[in-house]
């Protein structure tokens, strides 16, 4: 079964990624190559009818719908990893600024009373 | 208002009972989330004893922020709610940024910790050390039912793991540090899973840490406003979680 060795790399490799994608640039070109990828894999099946069930008959997969749902787990995987990364990114800037602007505003009380 | 008392650590204590030998080098960071009817009351015995107090209004919706100001503490309040852990980042900020203070500490603002044990604290504190960290568990002082000390002492085994400094109690809010730790301490976990990284943080080796039996009040207050028992399992939970996440320096 060539897909069990194709499949779990893939998964594992899915994980690692996603979590390691943080806002760099590496990580958003890698998803939009991924969106890319999915689109013309997806234009392609529809094309092409017969060449899904040939790949799924070379790796060891019984149906070709099978084969289409193993790649898209992938993707959906990665993408929500990634996307949580980035949201976590997301919510400690926002701390951050939260912080600055409270600090900033305590100070701008603290002067105002010490004039008054 | 007052907010003077703060920023002058050298203006005269307030003569107080306990305080004969002054407390004008502390800072305590009150974080305050909705706690209107019981805030006031709290800062006030803080300062009435010269202890200056840094009020953290984390977005709270009813009347803390007035309460707050009638103290006449310092407060500094998020535009939007973050949590305890960013609260006591954001006290532990202002507090250096605000205050000169030798030490600063934390206090709960529902009333559940006692004056005198933060002043017991504030003692130990003085004797050389850079962290006092209050316990529950030391003596029997503390009331609590079976399930709650059984979840508590649960996450201290599991907080415990890893970290150099062995702690009776992992999460007590009531804490005690030198202005450098202070310095040191930067919290990223905003929710109350903040306590396990604020205690890998304060118990670093170069540390040195004791611990100071103090005496939590249950009230009726804090039991309705406080952590529901069943979020002992969310902050173990996070705990675990941010352990699995960032823990591989200390394992």
């Amino acid at each position: 079964m060539i897909i069990k060795a194709l499949l779990i790399p893939a998964l594992l490799m899915a994980v690692v990624f996603s979590l390691r994608a943080r806002a760099s640039l590496r990580g958003q070109a890698r998803r939009k190559v991924i969106a890319v990828l999915t689109v013309l894999a997806g234009a392609t099946a529809v094309a092409f009818p017969t060449l899904l069930q040939d790949v799924a008959d070379a790796v060891g997969v019984t149906r070709g719908t099978d084969l289409l749902t193993y790649g898209l787990a992938l993707v959906i995987l990665y993408l929500v990893g990634s996307t949580s990364v980035r949201f976590r990114e997301q919510e400690s800037r926002f701390v951050r600024l939260a912080r600055q602007v409270a600090l900033a505003e305590a100070e701008a009380r603290l002067a105002s009373a010490r004039q008054a | 208002m007052n907010t003077l008392t703060v920023v002058e650590p050298t203006a005269p204590s307030t003569v107080s009972p306990v305080a004969e030998d002054g407390f004008a080098d502390v800072v305590v960071i009150v974080r305050v989330y909705n706690e209107a009817p019981v805030v006031g009351g709290v800062i006030a015995e803080l300062m009435a004893a010269g202890i200056s107090v840094v009020a953290v209004d984390d977005a709270s919706t009813d009347g803390s922020a007035g309460e707050i100001d009638r103290t006449g503490a310092l407060r500094v309040s998020h535009p939007i709610n973050l949590g305890a852990g960013g609260a006591l980042q954001t006290g532990l900020e202002a507090a250096l940024k605000f205050t000169d203070a030798r030490y600063i500490g934390c206090f709960d603002a529902d009333g559940q910790h006692q004056l005198v044990d933060l002043i017991g604290m504030i003692r130990t504190i003085r004797q050389g050390y850079d962290v006092v960290m209050g316990s529950r568990f030391l003596d029997g002082k503390t009331e609590m039912s079976p399930l709650r000390r059984l979840i508590l002492r649960t996450a201290t085994k599991v907080f415990n793991r890893g970290a150099g400094t062995r702690l009776t109690d992992a999460h007590n809010g009531l804490r005690l540090m030198t202005r450098e730790v202070a310095a040191a301490t930067r919290l990223t976990q905003t929710g109350m899973a903040y306590a396990s990284e604020l205690e890998r943080q304060l118990t670093r080796p170069g540390h040195r840490l004791t611990e100071f039996p103090v005496h939590i009040l249950y009230t009726e207050y804090s039991k309705s406003k406080g952590q529901p028992l069943l979020n002992s399992v969310n902050i173990l939970a996070d705990t675990i979680a941010h352990r699995l996440g960032s823990g591989r320096a200390a394992l």
